[in-house]
């Protein structure tokens, strides 16, 4: 006869300690989040701000706009080439002021248009998508970085024009210009404001050749 | 043929328990985490200092923000809120005030605007209120729901 093996007998293990240290943990992640927060929440981020002084340095300018950082500083050319097919000789052509408002010349980063209201002004508009945002201005090879690398931080200065969409990126860039130990300043345009470039018939609050 | 032992299957099993404390333990975490970097990042105060520049004489400022409609008077004890109008030819009373005590205090003091991205329109016009007084102006561009605070500057 064949003995059956006694079949060992299930205890149920309990619970209860599995249950506890759960609990325990729980309870101590909790405790470190509300900690956390509590610290967090009163966190002040320190921020210098640069105090207005006078300069001889002459500006170079960028655009923020749309959380992008474009170069204005080589604008004499596109304006010289939104120029040429209106002028003969260095005078107005005879149809100037219609050719001139009709026109449009796009560059890799802007948007000049003609406007003649009062004064003969060029409007510069930023190329939507175009140009560097402010995440790449953390590259070393960002444009931005590259111009300011070739301009003596004595002699020029970053000048930016700010819109309500590029107010992230003018820090990100002010806090790069400034770490060169370059001076910055800034002007603030409203969404809907164009920068005007006044060329002829530019009023007392005429911008005579200057941006804005 | 000899019967299997079925003691294995009787064992038990304690790897939900693990499996159920670790996803409590990293959601918490997750949540931890996620709070921290809310509150150090997008949500952090600013606390702005101003830079000393020891060839100058440097004023105090009084922080107001503005956001195209509505200006915030930073004070020690409470923050002021008053409602603008710019088109309008007359400021409120309680603003005119402001400018009042600041124009008294332009020898020492300076209004500095924290200019919100809806206020960038008609900043200047509100700057210019000031100027007119002879109170110097300076203007900082910040994000529309960023929080700022005034810090003392290290002597």
């Amino acid at each position: 006869m064949i003995r059956r093996r006694a079949r060992p007998q299930f205890h149920e293990p309990s619970l209860v300690p599995m249950a506890d240290m759960l609990t325990n943990t729980v309870g101590v992640v909790l405790f470190i989040l509300i900690f956390t927060v509590l610290t967090a929440g009163a966190a002040v981020v320190t921020r210098r701000l640069p105090m207005e002084r006078s300069t001889k340095a002459t500006a170079v300018t960028f655009l923020c706009a749309s959380g992008r950082i474009i170069s204005m500083a080589d604008l004499d050319a596109p304006i010289k080439e939104f120029l040429s097919p209106l002028l003969k000789d260095g005078k107005p052509v005879d149809d100037f002021v219609t050719r001139f408002q009709s026109r449009k010349l796009e560059t890799d980063y802007l948007i000049l248009t003609g406007d003649v209201q009062g004064e003969v002004a060029i409007l510069v508009q930023p190329k939507p998508g175009s140009s560097e945002s402010a995440a790449d201005l953390n590259e070393s090879i960002a444009k931005f970085r590259t111009t300011l690398a070739g301009l003596d931080p004595h002699q020029k200065y970053a000048r930016f024009l700010v819109y309500p969409s590029g107010v992230t990126a003018f820090r990100s860039a002010r806090d790069i210009a400034s770490s060169g130990t370059f001076g910055t300043g800034w002007d603030l345009f409203g969404a809907s404001e164009p920068i005007r470039d006044c060329i002829g018939y530019c009023g007392p609050g005429g911008s005579g050749g200057t941006i804005k | 043929m000899p019967e299997r032992d079925s003691g294995q299957e009787d064992h038990f099993n304690l790897l939900p328990f693990i499996a159920i404390l670790l996803c409590v333990l990293g959601t918490e975490l997750l949540v931890t985490m996620s709070m921290a970097t809310i509150s150090l990042g997008v949500g952090a105060v600013e606390g702005w200092v101003q830079d000393k520049d020891p060839a100058h004489a440097t004023k105090n400022p009084t922080l107001i923000e503005w956001d195209g409609k509505e200006a915030t008077v930073q004070r020690q004890d409470r923050d002021e809120k008053f409602p603008l109008a710019l088109d309008s030819k007359t400021l409120p009373p309680e603003f005119a005030v402001v400018i009042n005590e600041l124009a008294s205090r332009r020898e020492t003091d300076y209004a500095l605007f924290a200019v919100r991205p809806s206020g960038f329109e008609n900043y200047y016009r509100l700057a210019q209120m000031f100027k007119a007084r002879g109170i110097d102006v300076g203007d900082e561009p910040v994000e529309q729901g960023k929080k700022i605070r005034l810090k003392a500057s290290p002597r």
